[in-house]
């Protein structure tokens, strides 16, 4: 627990103001707070008696009246809003705090383990899917988190005050009485927790009817082919019945729990009352107390029952969000798979790309995913490669910009080790169109452009024309203002794959990875596309996946895995002449574009 | 979740397809069954409610009475009643909210079965073009809103202004006087109430949307990470999602301190009615014409008025989203989707000739993009028809239309001459059997997806169905047998395993027609040769239809139907195509010849 604290106090520390607002308006506001019942008492008991009751407060009080010439009922009176418009105004500034401090808390939590995130590995996210990743910096830091980490202490400190502040009031008044009053409430406690655990038994089983009940649902409208050609409609209806009528039974017992104990809690507090009243009017039928306290004193009551509340809740919630702190802390604790050592100095990096008996497994992982790669890449050479899904080759190119490194063996660029660069200056290096376009929900140009500010018009208008899109663009409503929608439901597969290449051409890289993505293309433009490039980026080296025939026999140098493992290596020409596994594979694909 | 996320759109227009008043009256008759027991709920909220109002009374009985007259007996008896009538009070209204629950709930469960039903029986377009996780919302989130209306909101609102009436009636009996002067204190605070509620409930729903914005942006980001790293974009893009975050802070920040400002003022508000409770009180105290039992009652009094003004903050919101979750929910119910059934429908017992393609044309989206173009072709009773060509090409399109999940635009289909629209839909499926290229499991044990819960399938059927197909040995083997739990997407079973379980389920309804998706992905021999097996005992003496991937199911096919692009290019037995060296003799090189080594197995 303690190590949360610190965790949150982390935070704190960069916003004293607030911290200090809270720390010390809140004592200060539930001071006042607690002098409001004294008021109605010397009201009460100045009318019953027509005495001033004998209390340093009503002196003060009734010297004011007469100071400003009013009669004492108008100065109880403006004493008592006096009063109540300061607590308002401290506690209106307090709870704004409170909720802005919330509210910043959330925003800095997310925001902090969405940074964290951007920097780790595919392991990571092979372990966190990006559903759940969501909801942790969702639901976890908004609905769990951040109300505790601010309201929720703040409450439970305010609370523990107000008992403290009330009680010392109470004792000032009557301290036997205030034992027969104030004795049962600590009970109220204990309540609050049994019951909140009773309350989360029964609303856990009644999440899991409602994913149940989910789960039925989803299979049943997501297999709604099978249920209707096996004509199955009757038996999933029976099966929805049921899990209906199970999940009304549940929630219905939740509720049931839900309103017994709210009850329980009303009932008490008014109980309060009458303890008060039974213990409190015997001593002023007996003369030992006036009137006017007794009142105070059933207004005393009432204070110390709320407080109880927030201390339960705050017992009950610094559970649940000590569960949402370890499930963000779970995320931190994954270390990235790879770390930038290396020194840039902003420029490009160029030169020969070679692989030299390099290894690619996972963790744990018996089977190696690239095994014993070995290759040399030159300036300006296209580099293929060839092989069956599972065979490696994205795995082989996710090595390039250091997505992943290497297990065993080193890749070197320009004659030094990747890691000798700073990942900054690799990366930018590299341009990278992935076999599934993965675009954003903004316009054409932020999609190219990409957040790369320094890149000019002229850049880009180069970069759509290189990549065929320039008609299509000129078509589209807004040209390059076009909003694209979610994902970019709302232009065809082709563009997206060549919005894509845009988005790496602009950088003007000098490796370019195309990781099967020439079906966006056909082959005319694309023989038009590498001589666009080679045009402006002579010494680009090309290191595609492909299927297309076309693109294999123009490429400097084939490289064909299997499992992991080069099984053959040259260009077409020599490779046709092997007669090998890539002869085969090439009549295959030449094949497959008749059939199409 | 993600899809629901920019359903906001899609949300709005959906609920627009039908009108509020419509809609609510179409819940009418959902709830006039439960007259009764609404009418037994409302009046034992009002006793309840009168209970808790007569508390404070007898409150003033023990100040002004018992401690007055200096009476510790009758203290103890008032303070006795106090609590008992506590104690009724809340008993009545314990059952009153619970009996309330439960007429909600089983109005919930009635719209819910009703609800689904009514989507089983829409045709699978309707689920071509609405994803799972929004018809899911309609019968899970919109039928909730709904019910937190019923069992909150409109009831507690009747019995916030019974409350209300009746502590200004218990006032006013008491003192008039200090009644009037409190009086006009509360119509501003629900003048109040209502500017509060018009200004915040845009602002709510603009926090909502940025709240959307937020996440779809982060979801966005995390679902296209590696493109980011590759690029080098990290610090751009947690740059956007700060701004997200901090335009979503804005946004918040301002209701909830508008929140907080409105619940202060308004608890300002009870402590300034208290200062002229006490102003005046004192004064007439003083007179004589108020006890100080009176003055402890008006505070008690005023306390309790105002639980309803605090609670009424959230209800609007509810009612909100009640109003417009019913629309959608009646939206759905008013969709008449369905494939429509024959009005005098013709039996059809069994296939005694065979079934016929004539001239069929069908679009999905009902215009000219056709995937299918003017098919003919016919499967005679006992014979193996195998459907070739590439993916896109329209094999999946025929299968669903034999099975009348769609209706062709032009042409028909018939079964021994018959045309399959003038058959009941059930009927005409129940003398199918579907097997899918990867089964669907359904939740549930390995029985309950071999049945798929039909009654008419018995133990005995379900086992022998699966000793037919070879799968009994391997469901033996399982810890829980026919028991065995299916988790998630069938993870436990082995791609063969799930190939026989989808044999079992189509042999155990012991069809006239088999219709088959063969898998595309390879398995090792050993499997491939169980699966060939029991295919061959499936298919034994029975008409079938094939998109066949595996070479065997070719070779032993009566006809190939050579598809491609939605027309039927090449027909004819795999030998007299491959003579033909055309079209079907290439896709046979690429898709068949060079599979698995099947060929030694077969010959």
């Amino acid at each position: 627990m303690l190590n949360k604290l610190k965790w949150i106090w982390e935070y704190y520390k960069r916003y004293p103001y607030v911290l200090a607002v809270l720390l010390i308006l809140t004592p200060v506001q539930a001071a006042i707070q607690v002098t409001v019942p004294r008021i109605i008492e010397f009201a009460i008991d100045f009318a019953k008696t027509g005495k001033l009751p004998e209390h340093r407060a009503a002196e003060i009080i009734s010297g004011f009246g007469q100071s400003l010439g009013i009669s004492l009922e108008a100065a109880f009176t403006i004493a008592w809003i006096g009063v109540g418009l300061i607590s308002f105004i401290l506690y209106t500034y307090v709870q704004s705090h409170r909720a802005w401090m919330n509210l910043k808390l959330e925003w800095l939590f997310r925001q902090d383990a969405f940074k964290g995130i951007t920097a780790k590995g595919p392991d990571f996210f092979n372990r966190f899917r990006t559903g759940d990743l969501l909801t942790r910096l969702t639901d976890d830091v908004a609905e769990k988190l951040s109300w505790f980490a601010c309201s929720g202490i703040f409450r439970f400190y305010e609370a523990m005050l107000m008992v403290v502040f009330t009680i010392t009031m109470m004792t000032m008044i009557d301290p036997i009485l205030t034992l027969w009053t104030a004795g049962p409430l600590p009970i109220l406690i204990i309540v609050f927790f049994k019951s909140a655990t009773i309350l989360d038994k029964r609303y856990d089983r009644l999440q899991s009817n409602i994913s149940g009940f989910n789960n039925l649902m989803e299979a049943c409208f997501s297999g709604i082919r099978v249920v209707k050609a096996y004509v199955r409609e009757k038996a999933q209806k029976g099966k929805f019945n049921t899990a209906a009528r199970n999940r009304r039974t549940a929630e219905i017992s939740a509720v049931k729990a839900t309103i017994f104990v709210d009850s329980l809690y009303f009932y008490i507090w008014q109980f309060g009352i009458i303890i008060a009243l039974m213990a409190g009017g015997y001593k002023v039928i007996n003369a030992d107390l006036s009137l006017g306290e007794l009142m105070a004193f059933i207004f005393y009551v009432i204070y110390l029952v709320f407080p109880m509340f927030d201390i339960g809740q705050f017992l009950v919630k610094s559970r649940q969000s000590a569960v949402s702190i370890n499930r963000l802390l779970e995320l931190e604790n994954v270390p990235p798979m790879i770390a930038s050592q290396g020194d840039g100095n902003g420029k490009p990096i160029e030169g020969n790309l070679s692989f030299e008996n390099v290894d690619f497994e996972f963790q744990g992982s018996e089977r190696k995913i690239v095994d014993n790669i070995h290759f040399d890449a030159k300036r300006g050479q296209t580099i293929a490669l060839v092989g069956k899904i599972g065979s490696g080759k994205s795995w082989l190119v996710n090595m390039i910009p250091r997505l992943v490194d290497p297990t065993g063996g080193i890749i070197k660029l320009g004659g030094r080790g990747l890691k000798e660069y700073s990942l900054e200056d690799l990366r930018n290096s590299v341009g990278y169109v992935p076999q599934e376009p993965v675009l954003f929900s903004d316009t054409v140009e932020n999609n190219i452009r990409f957040g790369r500010d320094d890149i000019d018009a002229q850049t880009i208008d180069w970069a759509i024309e290189v990549s065929q899109l320039k008609n299509e663009i000129d078509g589209f409503p807004e040209g390059l203002d076009t909003k694209i929608g979610v994902r970019g439901m709302s232009i065809s597969g082709g563009q997206k794959q060549r919005l894509a290449l845009a988005r790496a051409l602009v950088g003007k890289p000098r490796i370019l990875i195309l990781d099967d993505c020439t079906s966006a293309l056909d082959s005319t433009t694309e023989s038009a596309l590498w001589d666009a490039l080679h045009e402006v980026l002579p010494g680009i080296m090309a290191i595609i996946i492909t299927h297309r025939p076309d693109t294999l026999e123009r490429a400097d140098n084939i490289i064909v895995l299997e499992d992991g493992r080069i099984v053959e290596t040259g260009n077409h020409d020599e490779l046709m002449n092997n007669g090998g596994r890539y002869a085969k594979i090439y009549r295959r694909y030449k094949l497959e574009e008749t059939v199409k | 979740m993600s899809t629901e996320l920019f359903d906001d759109e899609v949300f709005e227009k959906e609920q627009d397809a039908i009108s509020a008043k419509k809609a609510f009256g179409m819940l009418i008759p959902f709830l006039k069954k439960h007259k009764a027991r609404l009418i037994f709920s409302l009046l034992l909220m009002i006793i309840s409610i009168g209970l808790t109002i007569y508390w404070p009374i007898l409150v003033k009985k023990a100040i002004d009475i018992d401690i007055g007259n200096g009476d510790y007996g009758g203290l103890l008896t008032t303070v006795l009643i106090i609590g008992l009538i506590q104690a009724v009070s809340l008993i009545l209204l314990y059952i009153q909210r619970v009996k309330l629950e439960i007429i909600g709930q089983d109005v919930m469960l009635e719209l819910k079965t009703r609800l689904f039903s009514h989507v089983l029986s829409l045709n699978i377009s309707y689920f071509d073009t609405n994803p799972v996780g929004r018809l899911m919302a309609r019968v899970e989130s919109d039928t909730e809103s709904l019910r937190m209306l019923f069992t909150n909101t409109v009831v507690m609102l009747i019995g916030d202004v019974v409350m209300v009436l009746g502590v200004f009636g218990v006032m006013f009996y008491h003192s008039w006087r200090l009644t009037l002067i409190l009086l006009p204190i509360f119509p501003s605070i629900f003048v109040l109430l209502y500017i509060f509620e018009k200004k915040t409930t845009p602002r709510f729903l603009e926090v909502r949307k940025k709240v959307a914005d937020l996440t779809g942006v982060i979801a966005e980001f995390i679902s296209g990470i590696s493109i980011i790293q590759i690029f080098n974009r990290e610090s751009w893009a947690t740059k956007k999602v700060d701004n997200a975050n901090r335009i979503k802070f804005d946004h918040d920040v301002y209701v909830n301190i508008a929140v907080v400002l409105f619940f202060n003022i308004i608890l300002f508000s009870q402590h300034l009615m208290i200062g002229m409770v006490i102003y005046f009180g004192m004064l007439w105290i003083k007179a004589g014409t108020v006890t100080v039992g009176t003055f402890g009652m008006f505070i008690l009094l005023i306390w309790k008025s105002y639980e309803p003004i605090y609670r009424s903050t959230e209800q609007f919101s509810v009612i909100q989203k009640a109003i417009a979750g019913t629309r959608r929910i009646f939206a759905l119910m008013d969709n008449k989707q369905i494939i429509p059934e024959p009005s005098k429908p013709v039996r059809w017992r069994e296939l005694n000739d065979r079934i016929k393609f004539e001239k069929v044309w069908f679009s999905y989206t009902d215009d000219d993009n056709y995937v299918l173009k003017d098919i003919s072709f016919e499967i005679p009773r006992g014979k193996r028809i195998a459907l070739a060509g590439v993916t896109g090409g329209g094999k999946s399109t025929i299968i669903s239309l034999i099975l009348r999940l769609y209706d062709p635009q032009k042409g028909r289909i018939t079964v021994d001459g018959i045309d399959i629209r003038d058959i009941h839909t059930a009927e005409l499926r129940e003398r199918f059997a579907l097997v899918l290229q990867d089964i669907f499991l359904f939740p549930g044990d390995v029985r309950s997806n071999v049945s798929l819960e039909s009654k008419h399938i018995t133990e005995e059927k379900i086992i022998e169905a699966a000793k037919t197909v070879d799968a009994h040995k391997f469901i033996s083997r399982l810890p829980k047998g026919y028991e065995t739990e299916i988790s998630e997407k069938g993870a436990n079973f082995s791609r063969g395993e799930r190939q026989l379980l989808s044999f079992a389920r189509a042999m155990a309804v012991d069809p006239d027609i088999l219709i088959l998706d063969e898998a595309t992905s390879s398995v090792d021999p050993e499997t491939e040769r169980t699966i060939q097996e029991s295919l061959g005992k499936l298919m034994d003496g029975r008409t079938s239809l094939i998109i066949a991937h595996r070479l065997s199911t070719i070779l032993d096919s009566d006809e190939i139907l050579v598809i491609r692009r939605g027309e039927i290019i090449e027909r004819g037995s795999h030998i007299d195509l491959l003579l033909k060296d055309g079209y079907y003799a290439r896709l046979f090189h690429l898709q068949f010849k060079n599979k698995n080594g099947m060929v030694s197995n077969v010959k």
